[in-house]
């Protein structure tokens, strides 16, 4: 009866001095593979607006249809997105829209971490595209 | 008939066609770019080349002729090879901006690189994008992205009969720009042909790339023409455009600048949210229900005290919706109708009517015609492809044209002979050309058993049958041989006929005498969509300002109608404060809103159900292209039950109910058209008075109906203001008796009072003549005569 409770002792002793499998999220952050599809960003261009030109190809491309894009035209014809929103409850992080833009405007990035606190927080739009995060 | 081989296929086609014409007919694909079906051969492009037995070199098929006994192979190596590098040459200075040009996805020179196997470009060059102004704001020209196919300037020449754009500079340096920038009517007839996206419209400041839209078919709500497009609507609520692509009859993808940028009124800011009431002066909003109670509670009590209810509804609503307003209206004590398409469309049907015409026409039977009659209208402001069909009847079919009108008009340039009689002469006119063929006795033997024949010709032989004072006796000769020598004819007409009565009668005279109704054909321009439906559906219509002078009627309704936009605004303000209860259903701010006491807000048309009946009597499906609900037609038929009567469960269940009063029937193709009971012919009796010409000059208004709910008060269609204004013309003779040249300002006066307004001097007008064109300005022009009128008596000086 005595044996059983040693052999888990020895293991308890052998994983306290040994390094954790776990590490203390938030405050410790695991390193990210180059590949992962975390949140979506704009690139910028020169003047510090989206980087987007407003095809719509990530909209025809996109399989759970998350991406609505309004596309407006400056006087010189060069558009832009009026109104650009992907709803990431929807989204699957295939990385298609990246794939498909031609004009490198729409990025997945390293960030994972997304909590909120309603639905409509969810919803991605141009201005939070353009102000988060671009881990990775 | 020849026969031929294509790829070893034995086909049989008609002699005169091409190669290309022969293979498409029998399901033989040749790839093509720049042929497009409406236009002739252009031949710029060679990638429709092929190979004939005979010929040393691959021939263009598009412009070579079948011959009897051709052998043709349209698929080679050789000739995939051939097409590959002329497309090469092509994209040599076509950039690679798909993502941001509007054609990507549903471009031609993307599906034809694509079905060439071509992944780059081969050969480079620079160009310089120029950055000339295209001859119309709402055209965006995209030097860069021009294939130089040629559509746009052979569309301009041969459908819209215009010269505006061609091929300008050499080699790298060629470009479309404007040669005749003020021959531009903005038709937008290029743009629907530019197989790429060189040409882009400027209208709408939302795109949608093609597989983010939705396209709906429906009517185009402006003239009466009945034209078939489609909209491109984004997440069903904002229009981006207007395109034509199925080649719908009667239209067949060719619009005017009302129908292709006419659309963007819809999505203006300015629209009517919510019901309102005009409480001492101020504006407060009210809830639907709200409104609904006070419309329907007091037209219940005015209706009770055994006071006059009147309606006014616009000629550009839904049969529906008319039917509805007729509704409620036969449930009220003491109600009429009036309609502003009482002023032209009705009274033309009444004459028609009347004489036995029918009414119902086909557009194609023009082609048949070999002499063309144009009075009274001006085929570029209303009906622009009636226009288009008799220039294709010049052009395939040799027809002649013969105008009568005192100012010129977009199809005087083409005419054999422009007759100008003053306005009120037509009836002379039309008396001499008919007294000339009496005597002549060439005129349809089938009238002389008519009714009215032996009267009219005793009428017309106490006329003379010589030309009318003041008309060119050799012209009124050209113009009467013209008419007599041809076996079929046509005549068109316009309000300025409809303005006066006798003018009317002798036009349909002289169609009955010249066998017309038979073997031509008589039509009315039709000035508004519905007009014709207006009329069919309203029984015992009233004019606009019957009601509102009426002192019996104490209530009045309009619907979606702005009488301010066609009557003395005075007049029409002093009427209405004296009724006791005024309403208005409306999509946009309009002026009789300041004398109502509830305002209701109505759909446009591309968030309606319904149909609209055109000119030619053929029932035009109205459909729904933005989502929501459809106000005004709730708002009646919601009206409707409150009145104590029936209501509708949808706009299909009241086109049901109109289909099973007997007023539509279908016609040998299975489509709906207005049912219409056969009268016997019969010819009208009426003199010719001379016209009276007191005042110094005649102002004619060129279309007061053309704008309606574009141009209410404000401007709302960016599309219809960019290219169009407000003129009063006046011919070279007077301006130089007076003094005047372009942009003097001039005081007009009449019976109500004067206006001072710009005036350009125009060739071609009449002397002792003035155009007016309105656009916005409807109020300081109208206000200075007390009567509606198409033709006022008016004195003119300089200002």
């Amino acid at each position: 009866m005595i044996i059983p409770l040693l052999k888990g002792l020895k293991l308890t002793l052998k994983v306290f001095f040994s390094k954790p499998a776990t590490i203390r999220y938030p405050e410790e952050k695991r390193a990210i593979s180059p590949r992962w599809r975390g949140m979506h960003y704009f690139e910028k261009n020169d003047q510090g607006e989206t980087a987007c030109v407003a095809c719509g190809l990530c909209v025809a491309v996109c399989p759970s249809h998350c991406i609505t894009l309004e596309i407006k035209e400056r006087e010189d014809g060069t558009r832009y997105p009026g109104k650009y929103e992907i709803d990431s409850l929807r989204c699957v992080f295939c990385g298609f829209c990246q794939e498909a833009c031609p004009v490198n405007a729409i990025k997945l990035g390293g960030d994972y971490e997304f909590v909120h606190y309603t639905r409509d927080d969810f919803k991605l739009t141009k201005e939070s595209l353009l102000s988060a995060k671009r881990i990775g | 008939m020849i026969r031929l081989t294509i790829d070893g296929k034995e086909v049989v086609t008609e002699e005169g066609r091409t190669i290309l014409e022969a293979a498409r007919e029998n399901g033989i694909y040749i790839p093509t770019f720049c042929f497009h079906e409406k236009l002739l051969p252009i031949g710029s492009c060679r990638l429709c080349l092929v190979d004939v037995d005979g010929y040393d070199k691959p021939m263009t098929s598009c412009t070579t002729p079948a011959l009897d006994g051709n052998n043709v192979t349209t698929q080679s190596d050789h000739l995939f090879r051939m097409r590959q590098q002329f497309l090469q040459l092509i994209l040599t200075s076509h950039p690679l901006d798909c993502p941001q040009c509007d054609k990507g996805g549903e471009c031609q020179l993307q599906n034809i690189s694509y079905e060439h196997k071509i992944e780059k470009t081969e050969y480079e060059a620079v160009r310089i994008d120029h950055k000339e102004a295209y001859p119309t704001p709402l055209i965006h020209y995209w030097e860069s992205r021009c294939v130089l196919c040629g559509r746009c300037f052979h569309a301009c020449r041969e459908i819209s009969g215009r010269e505006a754009i061609d091929i300008v500079g050499n080699g790298f340096e060629s470009r479309i720009a404007a040669v005749n920038k003020d021959d531009c009517i903005s038709c937008g007839e290029c743009l629907s042909v530019c197989p790429v996206g060189a040409l882009t419209e400027t209208l709408s400041p939302v795109k949608s790339r093609i597989w983010q839209s939705e396209r709906i078919d429906t009517t185009c709500p402006h003239c009466g023409f009945g034209c078939q497009l489609t909209l491109n609507v984004l997440d069903g609520k904002t229009i981006t455009k207007v395109v034509t692509e199925k080649n719908l009859p009667p239209n067949n993808d060719s619009l005017c600048v009302r129908g292709r940028f006419g659309y963007d009124f819809v999505n203006a800011e300015e629209r009517i949210g919510a019901p309102y009431r005009n409480l001492d002066g101020q504006k407060k909003t009210v809830s639907n229900e709200d409104a609904l109670a006070f419309t329907a509670e007091s037209l219940k009590k005015l209706s009770a005290a055994g006071k006059g209810t009147g309606f006014v509804v616009s000629p550009r609503a839904t049969n529906e919706e008319i039917y509805l307003v007729s509704r409620i209206a036969a449930s009220l004590n003491n109600s009429r109708v009036a309609s502003a398409a009482s002023y032209h469309t009705g009274k033309a049907a009444a004459a028609f009517a009347q004489m036995g015409i029918s009414p119902l026409y086909d557009y194609e039977k023009i082609q048949t015609c070999q002499t063309i009659v144009v009075a009274g209208a001006d085929l570029l402001i209303n009906n622009h492809l009636v226009a288009n069909k008799v220039r294709e009847a010049v052009k395939l079919h040799g027809a002649r044209i013969v105008s009568i009108d005192p100012l010129d008009n977009s199809l005087a340039r083409i005419s054999s002979a422009h007759l100008q009689p003053l306005p009120g002469q037509d009836a002379a006119v039309f008396n001499a050309l008919s007294g000339r063929l009496l005597k002549d006795g060439r005129y349809s033997k089938d009238a002389e058993t008519l009714e009215g024949f032996a009267g009219i010709k005793q009428s017309l032989e106490a006329l003379s049958a010589e030309a009318p004072v003041g008309i060119d006796a050799a012209l009124f000769d050209k113009a009467y041989k013209l008419i007599a020598d041809a076996e079929n004819v046509c005549v068109i007409f316009g309000s300025g006929i409809t303005g006066n009565e006798e003018g009317l009668k002798a036009l349909l005279n002289f169609s009955i005498l010249k066998g017309l109704p038979q073997k031509g054909l008589v039509m009315p321009v039709a000035l508004q969509a519905n007009a014709l439906g207006a009329v069919s559906l309203i029984e015992n219509m009233a004019a606009t300002e019957e009601l509102l002078e009426n002192a019996d009627i104490a209530s009045i309704f309009f619907y979606e109608d702005d009488p301010f936009q066609y009557l003395n605004g005075g007049m029409v303000k002093t009427s209405l404060a004296a009724k006791e209860f005024v309403a208005v259903c409306d999509i946009l701010p309009t002026f009789v809103m300041d004398s109502a006491g509830v305002v209701v807000p109505s759909a446009a048309f591309a968030e309606k159900e319904g149909s609209f009946i055109s000119g030619n009597g053929s029932l035009g499906a109205v459909n729904k292209a933005c989502k929501g609900p459809s106000a005004g037609f709730d708002f009646l038929n919601a009206l409707l039950g409150r009145l104590g009567k029936k209501t509708y469960a949808s706009a299909a269940a009241v086109t049901e109910e109109i289909r099973l009063s007997g007023l539509l029937e279908k016609d040998g193709n299975g489509a709906e058209r207005l049912a219409v009971k056969a009268g016997k012919l019969s010819f009208a009796t009426g003199g010719a008075s001379v016209p009276e010409n007191a005042d110094a000059f005649q102002l004619i208004f060129r279309d007061i109906f053309k704008n309606h709910h574009l141009a209410d008060r404000g401007i709302y269609s960016k599309g219809a203001s960019s290219v169009q204004s407000d003129a009063l013309r006046i011919s070279p003779v007077d301006a130089r008796e007076l003094g005047l040249s372009s942009g003097d300002v001039v005081v007009l006066t009449a019976d109500a009072g004067e206006t001072a307004c710009p005036v350009v001097v125009k060739n071609g007008i009449r002397k002792g003549v003035l155009e007016c064109v309105l656009f916005s300005k409807h109020n300081e022009m109208l206000s200075i005569s007390s009567r509606m009128a198409k033709t006022i008596g008016v004195t003119l000086r300089k200002a």
